[in-house]
């Protein structure tokens, strides 16, 4: 039976009484095919107890060139019958979008856990979390429903993160739930979450424990930095050491050292910077600086990150000038930068500073250059965390299954038009009569008319219903050859009366049949004819008849004729999406 | 001096409802020159699990290790943890905090420039209840 799944109807009449398979084309995105059918189709959405369930189709490859196609066995349908019937196909969703749905609400939820990890191990909060989520999705999966206009079948393992948790049953008189519900699916049926659910679970939680650690650590880091920074701006070497830098750098051996004064530019800031510069924000970027305890993108801590790398590096060739001005070997480069313990006149240097001076400033700048790298190695480590977490998001999202469902109506019977329906009430056979008054035996041509439509395509079984139907018929026939000249018959009054026709020279059989099998009936009836009057003087001839019984065989009129009729015309149908 | 620890372990990830054995390990490297650390495990009050191997003879929840030497290569440091459940709700997960110090070769905490100590690098680990 054709049908076209696009457009929602049978393109022919269903046939009754026969099992039957429909068969439409389909597209690749159809992974399933279920079927439902009922008298209304309220009854078949609703798979009430008067509907049935169709099995699942089966996907062929048929035609020229071979299409898909999904095949589903129908049961045989009673005759003159209306039905409904309602095709559920599951297509392949946009996979992409449901797992950064799921993702999404999974990235939200912990991020609401952030500090608060430690309470999800208690089993109420942990399932409440995973209700909360589930919500989350349900909702996101609803507006997706309403986008498409397709339903949303969510699915997951049995015993899944994402399995709904226990919940109290709603209230009664609250609203019905328009959201999709989440599936588990087949599988040895679990109450709890599989261990490896868990253990992946709490992985997921360790990155994100990662992530708030290390920006406990970065706080604790910079703040010593800053420390750090300013006891080393207390420090009155460190003043004089860059000062005298700065005074000498044209000096040839100092320019040769430091070209240029960017490993001070540290210091040329401001004291009130020290703490935007400890966290890797530029000055001028302070006022928009965000705080990085709500930061989730990885990528956003890149401009701290290479901030502190830059000042980590101006520490470092600050540190390694201020190893050489105490190194002896290079006391001429001291010298050249003004903290000689002379002057060039010979006169004793005001700013003269010792290798040990000189060493405990950079000791000092160590300090604040460890603080601070601890610091950025903390952000680094936020970054790698927060990209380790969302892959495991990820990961944990693709856990989830959805199907879009789509649900056609079909309204169909097993009714076409008249000269169709006529068919399934009108048959034909050919058989022997025998009628013993006579003693005569006909092979004739009959037509049998039933009380009900019969399809003699169904086979014949007394354990099914519609015997009546099917079996009993009314009958007609007419003799193939004509009665012999010299047959005669014995009437209540005179023997050897010759019989005549009643149609031409034919007599007509008429009476009741019954279908023994789907081939052989068994008959009886009254054969008519006509008798001349046994009196030579009267001219006119009389009806008479007598009892005979017949055996037959069904002839399909239909199969020889149908060549010669009009093509069956598609039953009409309605489309309902 | 100069302390990194990232990437905090519990291996097994899994533990019997009744507490075992398990090895918290993390990264660690120097910034600098070899340095050292020590580490102090603990697991939250409301967590009805206690250290069998607790090193602080009045607070069962409290472990601390061995000073263990930090190189610029990273290295794994490990500390092996035994955990026995004692009365209280079940729980799902349990959640052993780690603070590790930079210390010297003689186990003391390193201190910063107005002699205070360094901060500590806080690691949370986290064990599943079979």
């Amino acid at each position: 039976m054709a049908f076209d799944m696009t457009r929602g109807r049978f393109l022919q009449p269903l046939p009754f009484d026969v099992q039957f398979f429909v068969q439409s084309p389909v597209t690749d995105s159809v992974t399933r095919v279920t079927g439902t059918y009922a008298r209304t189709c309220d009854e078949a959405v609703s798979q009430g107890p008067a509907s049935a369930t169709l099995s699942q189709g089966v996907f062929v490859m048929t035609g020229n060139p071979a299409t898909r196609h999904v095949e589903l066995s129908v049961p045989a349908l009673s005759p003159n019958r209306q039905y409904c019937f309602v095709f559920t196909l599951a297509l392949k969703p946009d996979e992409t979008r449901l797992r950064a749905i799921v993702a999404a609400q999974l990235d939200r939820h912990l991020q609401d856990l952030d500090g608060t990890e430690a309470s999800l191990s208690t089993e109420a909060r942990f399932d409440r979390f995973r209700g909360d989520l589930l919500d989350g999705i349900r909702e996101s999966a609803r507006a997706m429903e309403v986008e498409t206009g397709l339903r949303l079948r969510l699915t997951v393992p049995p015993d899944s993160f994402f399995a709904p948790p226990p919940s109290p049953p709603p209230a009664p008189g609250a609203p019905s739930d328009a959201r999709p519900p989440v599936v588990q699916r087949p599988g040895t049926p679990s109450s709890a979450i599989g261990r490896a659910e868990r253990v992946e679970f709490a992985r997921l939680l360790l990155a994100q424990t990662g992530r708030s650690d290390s920006l406990e650590a970065f706080n604790r880091f910079r703040t010593l930095a800053v420390a750090e920074l300013a006891r080393l701006r207390d420090m009155p070497d460190f003043v004089r050491v860059v000062g005298q830098l700065r005074a000498n750098l044209s000096q040839p051996l100092v320019a040769i050292r430091m070209p240029n004064d960017s490993a001070l530019r540290f210091e040329a800031q401001p004291r009130d910077v020290d703490v935007a510069l400890a966290s890797g924000i530029a000055p001028e970027e302070r006022a928009t600086a965000i705080n990085i305890n709500n930061v989730w993108d990885p990528e956003q801590f890149n401009s701290r990150v290479s901030n502190l790398a830059a000042t980590i590096a101006q520490l470092q060739t600050f540190r390694q000038i201020l190893a050489d001005l105490a190194t002896p070997v290079l006391q001429p480069l001291r010298d050249a930068a003004g903290l000689g313990p002379t002057l060039q006149s010979g006169a004793p240097n005001p700013n003269a500073m010792t290798a040990d001076q000189i060493t405990a400033v950079a000791q000092q700048v160590e300090r604040v250059r460890v603080a601070i790298e601890t610091a950025r190695f903390q952000l680094i480590n936020v970054q790698d965390l927060l990209r380790t977490r969302a892959a495991d998001i990820t990961a944990f999202a693709s856990r989830f299954a959805a199907e879009l469902v789509d649900v056609i109506e079909v309204d169909g019977d097993t009714t076409a038009t008249w000269d169709t329906r006529a068919r399934s009430y009108v048959s034909a056979d050919v058989g022997v009569a025998w009628s013993k008054p006579i003693d005569s035996f006909f092979f004739y041509v009959g037509a049998n008319f039933y009380f009900g439509p019969v399809n003699k395509k169904a086979p014949l079984r007394w354990s099914d219903p519609g015997n009546f139907r099917k079996r009993v018929a009314l009958m007609a026939a007419i003799p193939i050859n004509a009665f012999d000249e010299t047959q005669t018959v014995n009437t209540l009054s005179s023997s050897g009366v010759t019989l005549k026709g009643v149609l031409g020279d034919r007599p007509i059989l008429l009476g009741a049949g019954l279908r023994l099998n789907d081939l052989v009936r068994a008959s009886g009836g009254a054969v008519f004819f006509r008798v001349q009057n046994p009196n030579p003087l009267i001219a006119t001839d009389r009806v008479d008849y007598s009892w005979f019984v017949a055996f037959s065989i069904d002839w399909d009129l239909r199969g020889m004729f149908a060549a010669l009729g009009p093509s069956m015309p598609p039953a009409p149908s309605r489309l309902r999406r | 001096m100069g302390l990194l620890a990232r990437a905090p372990k519990v291996k097994p990830p899994t533990m019997p409802k009744g507490g075992g054995a398990v090895t918290f390990v993390f990264e660690a490297r120097s910034t600098g020159a070899t340095t050292a650390q020590r580490t102090r495990y603990s697991i939250q009050s409301q967590q009805p699990y206690v250290f069998d191997n607790a090193t602080d003879p009045l607070d069962p929840r409290i472990v601390v290790g061995q000073a263990q030497e930090v190189t610029l290569d990273p290295n794994d440091q490990q500390q092996r943890l035994l955990l026995r459940k004692i009365s209280g709700p079940d729980v799902l997960m349990v959640f052993v905090k780690a603070e590790v110090f930079e210390v010297d070769a003689k186990g003391n905490r390193l201190v910063d420039g107005a002699g205070q100590p360094l901060p500590s690098t806080p690691l949370t680990g986290i064990i599943t209840i079979e």
